[in-house]
């Protein structure tokens, strides 16, 4: 184990000193802009320029030292789990620039793209710090660093009383959670008296603890936590903001920062408590149960909750909630297969997901409108209409976790990692199981308006044009990597493998 | 050729798949290219397995034709596919019953390739199912089935279609899912872990939970069969449907649940399939009396067909319960009968249907003296299915009497009494359609086109020659069967 200190951990620090660097150029450009409107290619090109410069120097250090390092005295780890996260969060990131470029709410209305680009360079910084932290302080920072870029994210346009709504929302629901969560930490603090993990790991093998107060300042941790990845309890905030919030940022809320959540979860619980069950504390603090519990209460709830909603991000924002706890399920299993499975299944939920969101944005460009049943008859309406309806209906089978679609396999893993773990879960894989068949009812419910439908509601459908290919080769793009990670997933496999063997 | 003779059962399944793929790159104005190119596509899998027919070796009891091809290493995940005795008719009754059904779907007019596409796609799933041997690829076909049903019944279905295809969706993703824990578990279970079923039915003492697994498997094969009570979805899904795809889901899909059951209930869990053959027997002959009273009751002329499937169901739930050589002969070939004869039924109230634009019995009448061919094909079919001496349906039904009396007398005398309800309500039926005082309303009915005859016809010869010769068919079982038995009875003791 090679701990860093601070003059050379930086060699090992390029991609974030990018960025980092690259945030406070476009930051000094923005400023000497002769008028608003103009710009908005070039700061989008920025943007994309950045993550695209980050991605690369993330993945030339990552090839550089494929070991675990810790990195400013311990802060930071960067191991396999950091980089495929860091790499997970690009690409949403990455994507949520092109979804913005396409999207009608953002490449019009706005007059201030430089700092709407400049936002979503900062929250990535977030999202790379959080993947690699460990250290309570510096997990702590870079989640509300995410946290507060979000939230000017989410009521950037002034656009109707629901985004507002939705902003404030967020921000009280992320104070109070990160409140908590702090609190949770200190106490922590309090029972080991270190701040990083490793040390806390130490404290944990060699003492015993009360099992109530660990039980109480988990609960707690998890409250920030499980606000940011959505799980129940700690969900209300997210069908208001998805809704109210620009629906390129509500894909990214539901991929990249769940994703950046999911890192620190599994960091945090591995990490300081181990995943195999050998340490000695295991017999009076027990957080597999917890998080188990939590998980299928996330499920159930989501599920449940999205069979009524009517309008389409809603329902995606509640069935995010129900795959967030299908997610923690792997968490739950406590085994390096676990978290195998949980990066598995987030990559393919990334795909999944932002290929759901991509066919929303589209079609709300088109139809104007976010409703469900204004999908009525797409298919039939004209070739642009089955493309879309065919694309909708391969993502949301995906969602299902059917064959042949990435999404089964996704939901394969984790189930095999959950039966692996013996009786102590059988029941939650049969939890998740039953889950699958309630989710399949309200997606086939946008399935049976958009393609079984015969009566066209709704506004008719342009015809195809030549700014229509960026969008619908993504689009294409997607579904044929979700199809053909469905029938050979070896190579994702290997990748995520490599996330669960950094984690012990 | 030689070529073809060693990957033979890999065409026959991913055929369909490329086709599938070949109809989707056509052009969708030209719906006539697309007709013709799918009907081209599902007669090579039909001739593939005329070769397989062929070539199989009759007296040898295990799988043949195994092709075995390394997918996903580290999960020992194999592309592993071949044929025995049992999977052997069920590929060439499905790979049959396909090309059929493109000609019966001629007069699809609403997104030709769209359903085109999957129908191969269906044809594909359903041909792996068959000759699956590795279990992740058998539920992976089991599943992609699903896909392509949902929407030919939700899309070019009846007045009620969207209702039925979401039911036929969920009532079998319930059983898959269920099948699909068990299956992880299986592989778990396993040391070393695998999902090769020839493997897991040899060292499957090992697993715990036995009656757990069983059930989940049961059930999930149970809702394809169906087997009552589980059977609601049925008439839903049958009547709403179009023909073709009727025919399909009566004529190959629900034979899937019962080679499931003898497939993996049977071969994996010998002792719990054992201790559970009473119950089985006794959920075949409700399946039996049920099914033929429901059919009686019926006044929609498809609805009675769709009953008539699970009546007939029963006899294959009954002779498999039965363990004797007999019995399970009889309830394999009842599938293959069954499969043909139903086919037949479905494709024969489409035709009606297309002309009369209704399928009510009781507003007919006297239609055979102005379809006097359809009338002979209809009379032969119904006959088939009430199983009259000489026709294929009676061989079956004899010999699971045969097999199921010598275990269970009352129930069997009881399943017999389903006999005659069956005579009952397909004779009622013939004469309110057929016979007494025509309904002027209907005396113009054209009889049956060329298209239909040439899609029936195969059917007729095939009903009457395994009436009088069925050994075509229980050659290719004999062997497989009477091993399967072993096992089951060996595991028993």
């Amino acid at each position: 184990m090679a701990t860093m200190d601070n003059f050379t951990s930086l060699s090992s620090f390029t991609a974030e000193i990018f960025l980092a660097g690259f945030i406070i150029l476009l930051l000094a450009a923005s400023f000497f802009r002769k008028n608003r409107e103009s710009g908005m290619g070039f700061a989008y090109a920025a943007g994309i320029f950045g993550i695209v410069g980050t991605l690369l120097f993330e993945l030339q250090g990552w090839t550089a030292d494929n070991n675990a390092v810790y990195l400013f005295y311990g802060m930071l780890r960067n191991d396999s789990l950091a980089h495929l996260f860091k790499l997970l969060c690009l690409l949403s990131s990455l994507l949520l620039l092109v979804f913005s470029l396409v999207s009608r709410e953002t490449n019009r209305r706005f007059d201030n793209t430089a700092e709407y680009v400049l936002l979503i360079l900062s929250a990535t910084f977030g999202m790379m710090l959080m993947a690699s932290s460990e250290n309570l302080l510096m997990m702590y920072l870079s989640l509300e660093f995410l946290s507060l870029t979000s939230y000017m994210l989410t009521g950037f346009t002034d656009r109707d009383a629901k985004t507002s709504e939705a902003a404030v929302k967020y921000l009280l629901y992320g104070g109070i959670a990160s409140g908590v969560m702090l609190y949770g930490l200190s106490l922590l603090y309090g029972i080991t008296g270190a701040l990083d993990y490793a040390s806390m790991r130490e404290f944990f093998a060699g003492h015993e603890v009360s099992g109530i107060i660990l039980h109480i300042s988990i609960i707690m941790v998890m409250a920030g936590m499980g606000f940011k990845i959505a799980s129940f309890p700690f969900h209300s905030w997210c069908p208001d903001v998805y809704e109210g919030a620009m629906t390129p940022f509500t894909a990214f809320l539901s991929v990249g920062s769940k994703a950046a959540g999911f890192a620190i979860i599994i960091r945090f619980f591995s990490q300081i408590f181990g995943l195999e069950t050998t340490t000695k504390l295991g017999h009076t603090f027990d957080w597999q149960t917890t998080i188990a519990v939590l998980s299928a209460c996330s499920m159930t709830f989501g599920n449940l909750a999205a069979l009524q909603q009517k309008n389409i991000k809603r329902l995606l924002a509640y069935s995010s909630i129900a795959h967030a706890g299908y997610i923690l399920m792997a968490v739950a299993c406590r085994s390096q297969l676990g978290v195998t499975s949980a990066f598995f299944y987030l990559s393919v939920y990334f795909l999944m997901n932002f290929g759901a969101f991509l066919v929303v944005i589209i079609i709300s460009n088109e139809l104007n409108s976010d409703m469900v049943s204004d999908y009525e008859g797409l298919v039939w309406k004209n070739r642009k209409g089955a493309f879309l309806a065919a694309m909708f209906a391969i993502y949301l089978f995906s969602l299902t976790g059917v064959p042949p679609f990435a999404g089964f396999i996704g939901k394969f893993y984790l189930l095999l990692s959950v039966l692996e773990k013996g009786r102590a879960l059988y029941w939650l894989a049969g939890v998740a199981v039953l889950n699958t068949v309630i989710s399949f009812y309200y997606y086939s419910r946008i399935l049976r308006l958009m393609l079984l439908s015969r009566r066209l509601k709704g506004a008719d459908l342009s015809e195809m044009q030549r700014g229509d290919y960026l969008p619908y080769s993504l689009m294409a793009g997607l579904a044929i990597l979700t199809i053909l990670f469905g029938i050979y997933w070896t190579p994702l496999y290997n990748f995520s493998r490599l996330a669960g063997m950094a984690m012990k | 050729m030689e070529f073809i003779n060693s990957h033979l059962l890999s065409l026959i399944t991913f055929v369909p798949l490329l086709g599938a793929l070949l109809v989707l790159a056509l052009p969708g104005t030209r719906e006539d290219i697309i007709r013709w190119s799918a009907l081209v596509i599902t007669c090579i899998p039909l001739l593939l397995s005329l070769l397989l027919f062929a070539g199989f070796d009759r007296s040898f009891a295990g799988m043949q034709f195994i092709e075995r091809y390394a997918w996903i290493r580290d999960f020992n995940i194999n592309v592993f596919m071949g044929v025995d005795g049992l999977s052997m008719p069920m590929a060439l009754l499905c790979s049959l019953i396909c090309p059929i059904c493109v000609l019966a779907s001629w007069n699809i007019e609403r997104g030709v390739k769209g359903y085109f596409f999957l129908f191969l796609l269906l044809e594909a799933g359903m041909l792996g199912v068959f000759t699956a041997l590795d279990f992740f690829l058998f539920f992976v076909f089991w599943e992609v089935m699903l896909l392509p049903m949902y929407f030919l019944i939700g899309i070019w279905g009846g007045p009620r279609r969207e209702y039925a295809a979401l039911k036929f969706f969920l009532y079998t993703l319930i059983g898959s899912v269920m099948m699909l824990l068990v299956i992880i578990y299986f592989y778990l279970a396993s040391t070393p872990h695998t999902f090769d079923m020839i493997e897991l039915a040899r060292t499957n003492s090992l697993f715990d939970y036995r009656m757990l697994c069983w059930f989940g498997l049961f059930i999930g094969f149970a809702i394809k069969v169906p087997i009552f009570p589980f059977h609601t979805w049925l008439p839903d899904a049958h009547v709403e449907a179009p023909t073709a795809i009727s025919v399909i889901l009566a004529g190959v899909l629900l034979k899937m649940g019962a080679y499931g059951i003898l497939r993996i209930n049977y071969t994996m869990l010998p002792d719990i399939t054992m201790r559970m053959a009473a119950f089985m027997a006794a959920l075949g002959v409700i399946n039996i009396i049920y099914g033929a009273l429901c059919a009686m009751a019926q006044k929609d002329l498809k609805k009675l067909v769709a009953y008539s499937s699970i009546s007939h169901m029963g006899y294959v739930i009954l002779g498999m319960a039965s363990f004797t050589d007999e019995g399970l002969n009889g309830a394999i070939f009842q599938m293959f009968n069954h499969g043909i004869v139903t086919a037949m039924l479905f494709l024969l109230v489409g035709v009606i249907y297309d002309r009369a634009h209704h399928r009510d019995i009781d507003s007919f009448g006297g239609i055979a003296s102005v379809m006097p061919n359809y009338a002979f094909v209809t009379f032969l079919a119904f006959f088939a299915a009430l199983g009259l001496p000489g026709l294929n349906s009676f061989i079956s039904e004899a010999l699971v009497f045969l097999g199921a009396f010598q275990k269970y007398r009352i129930l069997t005398a009881i399943a017999a009494s389903g006999v005659i309800i069956t005579a009952a309500y397909c004779l009622w039926t013939l004469q309110r359609v057929f016979l007494g005082k025509l309904n002027e309303k209907y005396s113009l009915l054209p009889d049956l086109t060329v298209r239909e005859t040439v899609s029936l016809v195969p059917l007729c010869i095939i009903v009457v020659v395994l009436g009088v010769y069925p050994h075509p068919v229980l050659n290719l079982m004999k062997q497989t069967v009477s091993l399967l038995n072993r096992i089951i009875t060996g595991a028993g003791i």
